[in-house]
């Protein structure tokens, strides 16, 4: 398993067991109705366990399977939500009062973490194509009492240009490597990369000058991560890539090459996550600052 | 500024009902459109129209008079101050019945607590609660209740 990416996850042994052990699971504190502090004394009986690099996560180490059935969670002082997903909002940072684009939001998990970071004010334009998928926004929109997004429902790809974003997250579909771990074909993930670079360009777009723009999926494939980004640095003068920076979770930098594939040197600035390293699903995230 | 005039006004029904602070409504705007009116954050709804999107959380909607939605619950009653608390008896059998006898001292809609956690927005008249709450939701708190 994941035997074509031993060359480029460090202490490969560790990682796969990782893998196989990985049964972790988390919830965010909705801070817009709740303290992490009042969350932990009523749901004691589930042993959280607080995240270092992440204040408002709690990890689960007992009755996982009961959390999605208690009051905080129907009422939304809680979100289940993966650990590796609550990054590209940490990454990204949006701040009160600014204007924030989330171009494939559905079903909102990093959309209301950037709203409790926003405190509800500025606004977030959260986009998704799937109207199925765009329900569970709107329904976890309302649980967790999220009120400053404005919801649309384009192609990600010829999102209409008539507004530009101080931030902007490209959070793409990808093969899931990362999340299922599961290997997926190769061509799969071929066909993925031209759509997630058509993303990736639209959200650059729309980015205003000096704007910031996340990239992030949640596959293990190169083809999925360090190509597109370095597809977008040889073709796009008006970006620069900026070094990931985040404190207390361990992770490495991206990968310069991979199966005879040679990428662009500034994908160093990238970050990869692991389980075995992390603690959280695999991922990958970039950050971008329009000149 | 009653429930059914034109000029509902949203943030005072919302002071003298539940006690929701100027403060709290401070950078809200409320949307009005086709029977419903939403709450959503006041910036950029500019920019919002020109993407034709859908802002914010349906918060009101027309009848004979504005009502409240059950998203009160879920939007504001953190910042409500006048609620009941209801006992585990009083709310299975509100959940189940969908009606209980409980006298309260205001007539209308009413903010109503179980272990203080905002749980249902009812109705209350002549010493009658009736729930507001969708049916899918009741179900759901059940479920919990009944699973503890």
């Amino acid at each position: 398993m994941f035997e074509r990416y031993r060359e480029i996850i460090p202490d490969f042994g560790n990682f796969l067991r990782a893998v196989r052990n990985f049964d972790l699971v988390s919830i965010r504190v909705n801070t817009l109705k709740a303290k992490p502090s009042e969350v932990m004394e009523r749901l004691r009986d589930f042993g959280l366990e607080r995240v270092k690099w992440y204040s408002h996560a709690l990890v689960i180490t007992k009755n996982k399977e009961k959390i999605a059935k208690t009051l905080d969670n129907v009422l939304g002082y809680v979100h289940i939500q993966r650990l590796e997903s609550m990054i590209p909002a940490l990454v990204l940072r949006p701040k009160k009062h600014e204007l924030v684009l989330d171009l494939c939001a559905a079903p909102g998990s990093k959309t209301t973490q950037m709203a409790q970071m926003m405190k509800n004010t500025g606004r977030i334009v959260a986009n998704d194509v799937s109207e199925k998928r765009l329900r569970a926004l709107f329904s976890n929109l309302e649980r967790l009492g999220v009120i400053n997004t404005t919801v649309t429902k384009y192609d990600g790809r010829e999102f209409p240009l008539s507004v530009k974003f101080d931030k902007v997250l490209v959070d793409v579909p990808c093969s899931g490597e990362g999340r299922n771990f599961r290997e997926k074909p190769i061509a799969l993930s071929k066909k993925l990369c031209r759509k997630q670079l058509k993303l990736l360009h639209r959200g650059i777009d729309l980015a205003r000058e000096g704007g910031e723009i996340v990239y992030s999926t949640c596959t293990l494939s190169p083809i999925e991560n360090e190509l597109v980004v370095s597809k977008i640095i040889e073709a796009r003068e008006d970006v620069k890539l900026e070094r990931i920076r985040l404190r207390g979770i361990d992770f490495v930098s991206g990968t310069e090459k991979w199966l005879g594939l040679k990428f662009s040197a500034e994908v160093k600035k990238c970050a990869r996550f692991y389980p075995h390293l992390s603690g959280t699903g695999g991922f990958f995230v970039a950050k971008f600052r329009k000149i | 500024m009653s429930r059914n005039s034109e000029r509902f006004d949203v943030n005072k029904y919302l002071r003298e009902n539940f006690g929701v602070s100027k403060k709290a409504l401070r950078n809200v705007a409320w949307l009005e459109g086709k029977g419903i009116i939403r709450i959503t954050s006041s910036e950029y709804l500019r920019e919002a129209k020109k993407l034709n999107g859908t802002s914010g959380v349906v918060l009101f909607r027309k009848g004979r008079v504005w009502n409240p939605t059950s998203n009160l619950i879920f939007v504001l009653s953190h910042r409500c101050k006048r609620k009941y608390e209801l006992g585990r008896e009083e709310l299975i059998s509100l959940l189940k019945e969908g009606e209980i006898d409980k006298p309260l001292p205001t007539r209308g809609y009413v903010i109503l607590t179980f272990q203080n956690l905002p749980l249902i927005l009812g109705f209350h008249k002549h010493g009658k609660i009736k729930c507001f709450m969708p049916k899918e939701f009741r179900e759901q708190v059940l479920e919990i209740l009944e699973g503890d």
